[in-house]
């Protein structure tokens, strides 16, 4: 799968992107409705090529239970119906919310690490090398 | 071996994996969540598979759902499995006690058989404290089970503590208080 040009080829840390998953997930709800594999298909296409299916169900399952999410079932040709998801209004509000919280939150980050340079790729240490 | 015989092979392979997977994880997700939930995400999660597998083969998509109990207790509200389970209860209790069955009715129909060989009438022995009868008459032949004492009742009991244990039902008092 290719990235887009602008996605940094840096692996991306597990519990960050498990901080961001939902907002992730309500901004893509918010451009379409998705059933769950096909959501996981379009997060990977935006860069989060490694991201696991099994990290996504229960995210959706979580914000459907927090009533961010509204689902029906769509007939499908080749099985039992399909789950589809989409935005609720609580969910664009919490989508608007997040937003502005991340947006906040890249502001501090940016002032804080300064003027501090960003490792070319090929300067990086290659994943499982030991440190000396 | 042709190319039919080796396409039906394969389905089976693929069917097998899917359903051992979803078997084990409809057994852990009954831990995590309500009767309600637990149906609609099985039957999500199977879809998801199904789409998966076609695209990029069955082992992928099971890899990428991480392992069933794993997945699992990421539904559960708190992330913790916290309910009985009882149809995991049921399924021990229900081995154990077809286990129990079929040794009980080998050790009979040895003594059937004993009784068949030296041509005695009757006779009567103990199979875990179960009194156990074999009588083998011009009118025919016949088997008996006697639970006269209380010790007969131990494998009913060791059947039951068993399934307590392992659909750890002690869950229905706990998540009350």
């Amino acid at each position: 799968m290719k990235q887009p040009p602008s996605t940094p080829e840096v692996q991306q840390d597990a519990q960050s992107l498990r901080g961001v998953l939902p907002m992730l997930i309500l901004s893509q709800l918010h451009l379409a409705e998705s059933y769950g594999y096909e959501l996981v298909v379009r997060l990977q296409n935006i860069g989060l090529g490694d991201l696991a299916t099994g990290t996504v169900y229960p995210v959706l399952s979580r914000l459907e239970q927090e009533g961010s999410l509204t689902s029906h079932l769509v007939a499908s040709t080749a099985g039992p119906a399909r789950k589809y998801y989409a935005l609720s209004p609580a969910g664009e509000k919490a989508l608007m919310l997040a937003t502005a919280r991340w947006h906040s939150l890249i502001a501090i980050v940016h002032t804080g690490l300064g003027a501090i340079p960003t490792a070319e790729p090929d300067e990086r240490e290659p994943a499982g090398e030991e440190q000396k | 071996m042709n190319t039919h015989t080796t396409e039906v092979r394969s389905t089976f392979a693929v069917w097998r994996r899917r359903e051992s997977y979803l078997f084990r994880f409809d057994l852990a997700l009954e831990e995590a969540v309500t009767t309600r939930e637990r149906r609609s995400i099985l039957r999500e999660i199977r879809d998801n598979i199904e789409v998966d597998a076609a695209a990029r083969g069955i082992d992928a998509a099971l890899d990428s759902l991480g392992s069933p109990r794993a997945l699992a207790r990421s539904f559960a509200e708190d992330g913790r499995s916290n309910r009985p389970s009882w149809v995991r209860a049921i399924y021990w209790f229900t081995g154990l006690l077809l286990l129990w069955w079929t040794l009980a009715f080998a050790f009979t129909a040895g003594m059937l058989s004993a009784l068949m060989d030296n041509g005695a009438e009757s006779a009567e022995s103990y199979f875990l404290g179960l009194l156990v009868s074999a009588f083998n008459r011009d009118s025919g032949i016949g088997i008996g089970w006697e639970a006269s004492s209380v010790v007969a009742y131990i494998p009913l009991m060791f059947m039951v503590i068993a399934a307590i244990i392992a659909g750890r039902l002690w869950r229905v008092l706990t998540r009350r208080r």
